[in-house]
């Protein structure tokens, strides 16, 4: 079966929206991935309780844990978060390499990091205090960036093995922030792919994006463009990953679109398991 | 190594500054980086503002974008309510005369259910009542928040529209 989907116990999955409980609802074969701090953990949103009632996985995913920050993580959005993982039986959580804040100064996002070994030691200690307060595996995503701090100790893929190996945390890999960062800071990003610990990944993000002034935007309100599926395939070419998880924000299309949009997806991971497969032969 | 984490939080706290286009210039980083960054989180928080709140985005027409922007390089994103506690801000930092009807009706129906503070827009659990007197018909609007109750609303009608 694995080898046939070219996918392993979570399958496809979609991120939980209010806008789209109702399609999830509707296909049980779908895991997934809910904004922590959009749930509260004593009455969860409806729709998403039948989901957790189904037994279906749902994994929350932190964006404002900020351990990429100077401060160590907030005790009580710790707390929250493993509320919630709780509350949808989840088998991990996962949050971003990245910060959130500074000086009491919001970023209204997940920004990029430097690249220093400093940071490396900041971050690892962040989310260690994070592993001992939440009671499941945690899983790390590395972020899209239009912007890069300056003079860079290492890669961005030496970044994310050294903080995997030090913190022995999962890996969330995101293909179209890797395809962004790639496209907007000229690397290579299937040589990228070939650097990461892919033993490593718990699951996997893809969404859509657009082009806009020469730079690639992982917006999450547009399709998914075929470099993006290129990378669904190669991964799958290497390896068979738990999941793989459809991130759709805004701008939600016809349900038909959206079917799609993940069928295109399941494609993308079988091309790259035949590939395996005709390989190994 | 020992770490400083305060000079670290320093280095991140000015470039959110850049970001949020408080400073404009950022030693050591790509200027056009930089710009495509700041507007990118500009788009995604007026978008978010949007989304939460229809008639004030239609109140302000092709202005929003113009008054958002003043506004945001005035208030960095609130730490939480995402688009509903940004768009309570900037609806308090808007000369009331520009709001339409339906506009200061949403503002209201907003601070019903939530109210803002210090760590952002929290739900509302204690007693709350406010009104607003409307024109178009005349009447009264009562919004009122009981605990374990939710919000209620009810205009009251109390005469002929005004005539200008």
């Amino acid at each position: 079966m694995t080898d046939r989907t070219g996918l392993g116990r979570f399958g496809i999955g979609l991120g939980w929206r209010p806008e789209l409980a109702q399609g999830i609802a509707s296909d049980e074969r779908l895991f997934v991935e809910v904004i922590a701090e959009n749930v509260d953990p004593q009455r969860l949103p409806p729709g998403l309780d039948n989901v957790v009632s189904q037994g279906r996985p749902v994994i929350p995913h932190g964006t404002r844990l900020s351990l990429g920050g100077g401060q160590r993580p907030d005790p009580r959005r710790l707390d929250h978060l493993a509320a919630v993982a709780a509350a949808v039986n989840a088998p991990l959580v996962s949050e971003h390499i990245a910060f959130a804040r500074a000086h009491e100064i919001e970023a209204g996002h997940v920004l990029p990091v430097p690249r220093t070994s400093e940071a490396l030691e900041i971050i690892s200690e962040n989310v260690a205090a994070a592993q001992q307060r939440l009671q499941v595996p945690l899983a790390l995503e590395h972020v899209a960036a239009l912007v890069e701090w300056p003079d860079p100790e290492m890669s961005e893929t030496q970044f994310i093995c050294e903080l995997i190996e030090r913190t022995d945390a999962l890996l969330l890999l995101d293909l179209s922030n890797l395809y962004a960062n790639a496209h907007n800071h000229g690397f290579n990003a299937v040589a990228a792919l070939g650097e990461l610990p892919v033993e490593r990944i718990a699951y996997v993000h893809v969404g859509g994006g657009t082009f806009r002034d020469g730079r690639y935007h992982d917006t999450h309100a547009d399709p998914i463009v075929p470099g993006v599926l290129a990378l669904v395939e190669e991964l799958c070419a290497r390896i068979t990953p738990a999941g793989i998880l459809l991130e759709h924000d805004r701008d939600f299309p016809p349900s038909a679109e959206l079917r799609a949009e993940l069928r295109a997806i399941s494609a993308a991971a079988q091309r790259g398991a035949t590939r395996r497969t005709s390989d190994v032969r | 190594m020992c770490a400083d984490r305060a000079r670290y939080e320093l280095q991140q706290a000015a470039l959110l500054r850049a970001l949020h286009g408080r400073d404009s210039i950022l030693d050591g980083f790509e200027t056009e980086d930089l710009a495509a960054a700041s507007e990118s989180l500009l788009r995604k928080r007026a978008r978010a503002v949007t989304d939460s709140w229809p008639a004030l985005t239609h109140a302000l027409g092709g202005e929003f974008l113009i008054e958002f922007d003043r506004f945001a390089r005035a208030t960095p994103p609130p730490p939480g309510g995402e688009g509903i506690a940004d768009g309570l801000l900037f609806a308090d930092s808007l000369d009331p005369n520009v709001l339409t009807e339906d506009a200061r009706v949403e503002i209201l129906l907003a601070r019903g259910v939530f109210k803002l503070r210090a760590d952002g827009c929290q739900p509302r659990h204690g007693l709350f009542l406010s009104t607003a007197l409307l024109n178009e018909p005349r009447r009264l609007l009562i919004v009122i928040y009981l605990p374990r109750l939710g919000r209620r609303h009810i205009a009251v009608h109390i005469g002929m529209p005004r005539t200008s």
